[in-house]
Formats: C-alpha cells, structure tokens, sequence
C-alpha cells in the first residue's frame, strides 16, 4: 500500500511540472519482498546519475525531449536497464523492481564441459571469478585476480614488475606454468617452448570474468591442462556505445594510462555488428630488488623499471543470438629492467613484443552448436645480459616463438544427453639464438612440436536432472621435429656445451590417452556431491627437448626423448547452500604422477668457464603422489557485504625416483616436490556502500620446499622459503561518471624473497581516477 | 562522449607504441700493432722463455669496442692467450700485453677486435724462436697466512710480488699492489675455500672496504689445472726459474676467483701487469673466520 502511495505521489508531483521540460522519475523496490531500495545508482545515458533516497525515488528533471537509456544498479541485485523515450514537457513515472542476485545466478560456466552449464551441474570442482569480484579485488594484473582462489599458488616476485609469473594448482610445483592450461576467450595461450604464459597481456579492466577448473581436463583440452584450465573471459559489448577512461599513479613513480571502448550496432538485437577496443600503457621507475648487502657488494645494480603497452581490438558480427563470428588481435609489447646495469643503457632486461589473433566463428541450429576458432600467437621475446667479473660479457638472447592452431567442438543435445566432440591441431615453434657481443659466439636452437587431439564427451543427466554422469575421453598424437642446438664460432663463454652441439636432433613421437569420468548427485537445489577421475598428460616443452644452457644453479642439458608425464586424480567433493546467505563446498583429491617430469641434478658437473657447476635435466620420474583438502565458505551478510574464507592443504612428494644411469648419486625418493605450499588459505570481504565501497583480501602462503633435494640453500639460507601473509585493500567509489579507485597492496609491508635473494617491491598503492562516457 | 575526446585519448596511447628493432649499421673497426723499440714487431727472433711485448691500439669505428682476442698459432696448435670481454666506448683501446716466447720456430700473434655491432678487425704478426733459452728468475715467498671474512687477527690483503700481507689498518697507500684476497662460503652447499682478487665483484661482498679503494687489481686463476691437480707438489717445489710458472698456465680456463682451495692444491695465476706464478695451499680452514696458507712462486 506504501508503494502505491509514493507512486500517486511521485505522479502528483510529476504532473505540476508540466509546463518544465521533461522528466523523469520512478521507485526502486526489491522485486521478491517490495522494500524500497535506498542509495541505488541510477544513470541516465552514463553521463548523469544520482542515487536513490531513502524511500527508494529519483528523480531527473529539466530534460531535453530525447531518447534515453536509464541503468540501476546495486550490490547484490542484477543490473536493470530499460531505454526511454521523453516527449516535450512529459514526466515519464517507472515503478522499477530489481531481482535480487543470489549465489547461483549467473553462475554458467563454460570451460569445465565446452557446453553451457550451470557451475553446480558439473561433478567437478570449478571457482568463478565474477565481474563483481574482479571489481573488489586491488589486483594490478590478470593472474593477482586469483590469488584468494582455494589451492592457487601464484609466484610474482616482484608485482607488476616481474617479466613472468606462474599459477600452478593443487600440489604441483610452483615454478612450471605448463601444468595449467590457461586461455584466453577460450584459446590456448600457454607456449608451447616452455609452457610459460604471459600474465600481463592483459589488462584487468578488459575481463569480464574468470573460470577456473580444477584437477587434470586433458580428456577434453589435452596437454596443458593435466593440473586444470583457467579461461579468462573478456568483456563483450552490450550497448550502442559505452566506455571509459582512466589514469592511475603510484609507488615508484609508476603511472598508467587505459581506456575501454566497445559497441554494437543495433543495440535492442542480437544480430548485427558489434566492435571492442582496449589500450593502456603503464611505465615505472621500480626498484632495487637486491639485499643491502649485494647492493654494497656491486655496484652495478639499480632499480627494475618497466614500460608497456598494450591494445586489444575486436570485431564481430553476429546474425542472431547463437551464430556469428568475431575476429580478435591483441598487441602487447614491454621492456622490464632486471635490476643491474653496466654499460648498456637499459642495463640487464626483457622485452616481450607479442600479437595475437584469434578468429572463432559457433552457430547453433536446433540441437546442434558449433564452434570453430583459429589462432596465431607470436613472442618475440630479447633479453639482454650484461655483467662485469672478470672482464665484461654481453650477450641478447633473441627468440621467436609461434604457436597457431585450429579448435572444433561440436555439441548435440539428444533427450536427456548431450554429446561433445571434437578435433584439435596445434604447431608450436622456437627459432632462437644467443648473440654475444664480447666474443664470436653465437648460439641457436631451434624446434617444432606438432599436437593432433581428438576428443568426445558425453554428459548425461537422470533422474530429473538430480544425477549428472560425464564421461570423455581425447586420444593426442605429437611429433618433436625440426630440432637443433649448434653453437658457432664458440669461445670459452660456450666451449663447455660443445659436447651437446647437435645440428639435427632426431625426431620423436608419442600418443596419450585422457580418459575422464565423473558422477554427481543432487539431493535438492541446495546440496549435492560428486566424484570423478580423470587422467592428465603432459608432454615435455621445446625448451628442455632442444635448449642446453646456464640456468640458476648450473647448466641445463636437453634432452630429445623426454616422455609426456601422466597423472591420475581421484576427486571428491560436496557443496551445500544455506538459506541462500551461505555456500560452503569442500573437495578431496588424491593423484599419482607417473613419468613424472622434474628438474634434477645428474650428480655430474660441467666447467661453465668460472669453475665447475652441476649439470641439471629435465627427467622423466618414477612416481610422485600428492593429494590434498580444499575446503572455502561464501556468505552474504548481507545485500552489501559478502564474506569469502578458503583454505587449501596439498602434500606433493616423490614416491620412487629413476636414477638417471646407474652410477647417478642423486635419489629423491621421499623428498618433497619444491615451490608447493603445504599451506595456503584466505579471506576476503567486500562492502558497497553509499560512502565507499571496500574490498579487503588477506592470503597466507605457508612454507615451500626450496629445490629437489631439499636440502639447505645458501641464498634462502634455509632449506624452505619462510611462510607469508599479504594483504590487500581497495576503496573505490563512483560519483555520476567520475570514478575513483584506491588499491593498496600488502598493506602489512612484508618483505618475500624469491630463490635468487631478491625482495619483493613491498607496499604497493595506486590511486585511479577515471570516467565512463 | 564526444568523438574527438576519442581521438584524443587513442593519439596520447599511441605516442608510446615505439618500434624496438635492432637497426644496427655496418661499421669498420681498425686494430694496429704500435711501433718502437720497446715493443716486438714481426719477424723479431726471441729466445724460448723470452719476453714478447706488443702495443695495441684500435678504434670501434663510433661503436663500443666490446671484445679483444689474441691467439698464438704455430704449425700444430692455435692458443687462444686472451679473449676477453670489454666495453670501450670513447677513446678506443690502448694497451700493451706481455707474452713468453714458446717452444715452436714460429709463432703467429693474431690480435683481433670486436665493436658492438658485432663487426671485426685483425692485424698479425709473426715472431721466430730465436738461439738459447731465456727463462727468467722467480721470487719465492714461503708460508703467506691470510685471514678470511670474519678472521680478526690476521691481514687479508696480499701483494704477490713482495709477499707482503696487509690488514684494514695497514693497507692505506698500498691497495693499488694488492693482488690476491681470500674468503670462505659454501658453494651450492659444498665447503669452499677460496682465492680472489679486488677486482672481482664477489670479493668485494665478503670485503667491503675493497670497494673505496682507489684502484682494485685483478689476477686470474688457472682453475682447470687447480682442479684437475695437473701441476703435482714436487713439481712445485723443484720449481728454480719460470719455465713451468709459464707453461703451467692456460690460459683459457683462468677466471678472477678459484674455488675449492684445499690443501695440497697447486694454483697457476697471471697478475694484471702479466707476471706468471703459482700457488701452493699449504692448509685451508673451512670456516669464515678462519685462515689459508699458501707458498707463492712469481716471477721477478
């Protein structure tokens, strides 16, 4: 009855003004209970805004007769937008209901089955990472927005300024990305030379949302994904024009500049053109990452600045909901210092140039989908070495690094079944060389590595739909070729690798077989459990086929005939709601590795010029076991305040050990993997309000094995890296277009050190200050 | 949102999309054997053991001069005595290096250069065995003790051409002699202890006073002779001029720093100013604040 009465009134109201021009005015009730919603923002064409009062009314007056578009949003509601048309001197009076947003909606996900499901309709254990989260989160790139993740463990030693970082999951070692299939829009961007990925292509800003799968997809994403798959989702256009622009400013004198930009041309439709376009440029004085003492001990070590660019350009055109196409570039290109300078003028540092592109074209008609895409991705990679001991040595390091390919999947929907195949072709290349400057040498290797993967699935749903069973399975077939390692013109910086000089490296093949089946039951819409098994693969990378060089430590040997490793994970798990305020889910898993690939020391030692170092490979082990607890609790205190709490228990050790020959003195077996957690947990909360919304994130990372022996390091000083705690915090705020963005990272100011010694760059704050147009 | 807002938003993104390509010119780096009566000039005859003195002088052509390699080639071998790594960018080079007359008729000294861009220059000369020998006497200075990092008793610093050892307090005026320094670490977990020189960057961590001094010389260490025990005690011991302090050295496996000097070790060295010798370790602590004793043959 109240509302009908604020109605009457508003309307009373609107109507004495009508010699004024035109406006308009309405009341914001929760669709389910029809309270009033106060302090809502509503926006007019995103160029003027106001919030709701206490009663839940607004009101825009003196408007010109127009077409316009109204937005209201607010935590814990879905958006609403609704388009308007004024007539001159008119009062346009909207009685809007907001529909309250609870954990499940807009919970579809795509990446666990290459088929639209609802996060709870796969019998496995998938973490979303929500527009809404990734708007709360003070992260300064795309892999921070996982760190409060359960089981991620993310090394970046030194925040926006480390050339790379890693995301491994679930026990498995820290340093090697290759684990983790990670894409983009749905692309593989893992290299195929080191597995590595670029995590800063990508601007936060540009992703819509993040879907991560746990425990081994190869039955349907092949080799990278053996430990899981991480698809991050960009922002797709939904109206005639919107976008926005912002500067940030720093520690470190760093500064960064971005805007957003996309659109469609026929906004109230489905079909027509749509076009995307994102940039941002960023640059920093940085830091000294050395300890006091090296800092006093050389002379030549300065701080690590860094420069980048980056834009992302998309256009597509869709003929209706479910069929088109669109056509994707990205360019990225940086040049990160690393800390010491001699005589060249940028001193010691990495440059990234890379592009992509990625055509997908998926159509769906009647119970039939589609999808096809094609990609071309380039690395241009330089880095420069420079270091005076002796006498002084420069060297580049120049690589070209390709991966191109073709993804199919095609999905029938059949009753109560659906069936999912599909064909993958992948190439991926290393051309590279070491050019040095202060003597003859130069050294070049070289290799290509072609994948063909078939795959079929089929997702079965009983019961009306309280049974889900999935079963799959991807047949690989890969060819190593085209591989080389030769050293020209060497001196005595190269002499000690002539041994591994070989201009034409035999070619190999292998097969693998991914099989996956997984069972879930739900009791109600509230609760439900599941199990699955799955097996992962992974084949070696180009780099440790084809590459012989200095690594930290001592010399890398490659090694042609190194077999894909194989796990086998066993999984279970179970999630309930609690009067939609409170969602806990816990998993369980327990996984063999067999031909288990790792970094080892061969117990032989190689003069590398400056005395003996001991020679390293990539080796194929017997067998390792790791299994591990995750448990996390979401709950929503309230429309404006969710809480997040997780924690992740992962035991990752060698079970049996190969020796290498048999006079190898090294046994690992019972040794613990290095760089994996024991230990990891968060919490997290957002709170949105009329003054500032808020979002906090504190993140333990429990103590980790330092290499695989486990014994004492002389730079750690210990035989594991101590455990840390981060916490993060940002405020942001939005007064009509203008917005305003504070993140603070590591707040407490702890200090980690990574395994050359170096120190992270500490408290880390930025101040955004941006506009929507 | 006004277009031109746009444009002005894409123009101040683009400004810093800047090409990195290497663009680097071909450039004609010059190398030249000085003349004068102090230096050796082609087709000199010079006794076995006998001293062999080029000046060089070379120019990079407005580039760096970033590499200088000598090789000595006879019919059967070719030595490379140095290739050394540089960044000389005004001025260009000029230097004078000291060599030993081999044991072959003739010797070829190739003197090459390269500049930063990776082009390159040579120039040859060629020197005859001349008649007899001229082996050179040696300096002899038994039982050097010298402290490591954490030592508070002993000197740390030592001159090998006197045999004089200095500590922090005593070695004001003289750092510019000093040629050899020790410390001790664990070198990927192994016990190592090790000899050094100022100039080694290393060094100057476990001694940081090192790094005010005025000059900071340099010596290398033959480490694969050290660590394959080639040189024998005896030998060291019979040692009476410099033939074997010569011949004992490679130069190709020498660096600023040796490790793993344990007793019993024999350690061929070449000083900054070219004087070759060898270094007995007569016992080693392998702890920080220990010591190391060496016996020390160099040539007068």
């Amino acid at each position: 009855m109240r509302k009908i009465t604020l109605l009457i009134l508003i309307v009373l109201l609107g109507l004495g003004k009508l010699c004024a021009q035109g406006t308009i005015r309405g009341i914001i009730t929760d669709a389910k209970n029809n309270n009033e919603i106060a302090f809502a923002n509503v926006s007019l064409n995103k160029n003027a805004g106001t919030t709701s009062n206490d009663s839940g009314v607004f009101i825009f007056e003196n408007l010109k007769p127009d077409r316009y578009k109204l937005s209201v949003s607010f935590l814990g509601y879905e958006s609403y937008t609704q388009t308007v048309t004024l007539e001159n001197n008119n009062t346009i009076v909207l009685n809007i209901k907001l529909n309250p947003i609870n954990f499940t909606a807009e919970e579809v996900v795509v990446t666990a089955t290459k088929t639209e499901n609802h996060i709870n309709q796969v019998p496995t254990r998938i973490n979303l990472i929500s527009t809404r989260q990734i708007e709360a989160i003070p992260a300064q790139s795309t892999d921070e927005l996982l760190a409060t993740v359960p089981g991620i463990n993310i090394s970046r030693s030194f925040g926006i300024f480390s050339h790379s970082s890693t995301v491994s999951m679930r026990g498995l070692d820290g340093q090697e990305q290759g684990r983790v299939l990670v894409m983009i829009d749905g692309i593989p961007t893992n290299k195929t030379d080191g597995g590595s990925v670029n995590w800063n292509l990508l601007n936060t800003g540009q992703i819509d949302r993040i879907e991560v799968i746990k425990g081994p997809g190869s039955s349907l994403y092949g080799g990278n994904a053996m430990g899981g798959a991480i698809n991050i989702i960009t922002k797709k256009p939904t109206e005639k024009f919107a976008g926005k622009a912002s500067i940030d400013y720093g520690t470190y004198n760093t500064m960064r500049g971005q805007v957003f930009m996309n659109g469609k041309l026929n906004e109230d439709s489905d079909k027509g053109l749509f076009w995307n376009f994102s940039s941002f440029y960023r640059q920093s004085d940085g830091y000294n990452s050395a300890s006091e003492a090296d800092q006093q001990a050389n002379p030549y070590l300065v701080k690590s600045g860094l420069q980048e660019f980056g834009a992302n350009a998309q256009l597509g055109y869709n003929l209706n909901k479910n069929n088109g196409f669109d056509l994707n570039v990205l360019y990225y290109d940086d040049d990160r210092g690393t800390g010491e300078q001699v005589f060249q003028p940028q001193g010691n540092n990495r440059e990234h140039d890379s592009y992509h592109i990625r055509l997908k074209y998926f159509g769906e008609k009647q119970n039939l989908k589609w999808n096809v895409s094609l990609y071309y991705l380039n690395e241009d990679y330089k880095r420069i070495s420079e270091w005076l001991k002796d006498d002084y040595t420069f060297y580049k390091v120049l690589s070209e690094r390709i991966d191109l390919g073709a993804l199919s999947s095609v999905s029938y929907q059949l009753n109560n079944q659906r069936l999912t195949g599909g064909i993958d072709l992948k190439q991926g290349s290393v051309d590279a060389k070491d050019v040095y400057y202060t003597s003859s040498d130069v050294v070049y290797n070289r290799g290509k590595m072609n994948t063909l993967g078939l795959f079929i699935q089929d997702e079965i749903s009983l019961l009306n739909n309280k049974l889900k069973l999935i079963g799959g399975l991807r047949f690989d077939y890969a060819k190593f070729f085209d591989g080389g390692f030769e050293i020209k013109d060497p001196t005595s910086e190269t002499t000690f690798m002539l041994n591994y000089n070989n201009e034409n490296i035999e070619e190999d093949s292998w097969n693998a077989l991914s099989p996956k089946l997984s069972i879930q039951y739900n009791f109600n819409n509230h609760q439900r459990i599941y199990a699955n098994y799955a097996k992962g693969f992974r084949p070696g990378v180009l780099d440790d086929m084809c590459r012989s060089g200095r690594i930290r430590g001592g010399f890398k040997v490659s090694d042609p005939t190194l077999q894909p490793e194989y796990i086998n994970n066993f999984e279970l798990g179970a999630d309930s709601r609690f009067f939609n305020k409170l969602r806990t889910s816990v998993s369980v898993y327990y996984s063999i590795g067999d031909d288990f690939l790792y970094y080892v020391n061969t117990g032989d030692s190689i003069d590398l010029s400056y005395g003996p170092r001991p020679i390293i490979k990539a080796s194929n082990i017997s067998k390792v076991e790791i299994y591990g607890l995750e448990l996390e609790a979401n709950y929503m205190l309230s429309n404006n305040i969710i809480l997040n709490a997780n924690y992740a228990y992962a035991h990752s050790q060698i079970n049996d050990y190969k020796p290498l020959s048999s006079d190898d003195p090294i046994d690992l077996t019972n040794k613990y993997i290095s760089n994996v957690p024991k230990h990891m947990g968060s919490i997290s909360a957002s709170w949105r309000n009329k003054i500032i919304n808020v979002g906090i994130s504190a993140k333990y990372v429990g103590k980790q094995w330092v290499n695989d022996l486990n014994q004492f390091d002389e730079i750690i000083l210990d035989d594991q890296y101590p455990d840390y705690t981060s916490v993060n915090l940002k405020f942001s705020k939005e007064i009509k277009s203008i917005f305003v963005n504070l993140n603070i990272q590591n707040i407490l100011d702890n200090k980690f050190y990574n395994s050359k010694g170096a120190v992270n760059p500490g408290r880390f704050i930025t101040l955004e200050l941006g506009m929507n147009f | 949102m006004k277009v031109y807002k746009l444009f002005f938003i894409l123009i101040f993104l683009l400004q810093f999309i800047s090409c990195t390509e290497e663009n680097l010119t071909s450039t004609n780096p010059f190398i030249l054997l000085k003349s004068g009566d102090e230096f050796s000039r082609t087709g000199d005859y010079i006794p076995i053991g006998g001293q062999i003195k080029f000046g060089l002088s070379a120019v990079g052509d407005g580039a760096a001069i970033t590499n200088l390699s000598i090789q000595r080639i006879t019919d059967d071998n070719v030595i490379t005595e140095l290739d050394k790594g540089m960044y000389i960018k005004n001025g260009g080079l000029d230097t004078t290096v000291v060599f030993m007359k081999g044991a072959a008729e003739k010797e070829v000294w190739k003197f090459s250069i390269m500049n930063d861009h990776r082009d390159t220059a040579s120039v040859s000369a060629t020197i005859y065995k001349g008649d007899g020998s001229a082996y050179g006497n040696i300096d002899y200075f038994p039982a050097i003790t010298i402290g490591y990092q954490n030592n508070n008793s002993l000197p740390f610093y030592v001159d090998l051409h006197t045999g004089n050892a200095y500590d922090n307090s005593s070695i004001s005026g003289n750092e510019a002699s000093i040629d050899l320094v020790a410390y001790y670490y664990l070198n990927s977990g192994k016990s190592s202890p090790t000899l050094s020189c100022p100039a080694y960057e290393t060094a100057r961590f476990y001694h940081p006073e090192i790094s005010d001094w005025p000059s900071q010389n340099s010596i290398l260490y033959d480490y694969e002779t050290t660590d394959y025990d080639l040189i024998s005690e005896d030998e060291f011991d019979a040692a009476q001029n410099d033939s074997l302090l010569v011949s004992a050295y490679i130069p190709t496996s020498a660096s600023g720093t040796c490790k793993f000097c344990f007793s019993g070790k024999i350690i061929p060295f070449k000083t900054e100013n070219g004087k070759y010798g060898l270094l007995k370790v007569i016992q080693a602590d392998e702890f920080d604040s220990g010591s190391i004793k060496i016996d020390v043959k160099i040539q007068k």
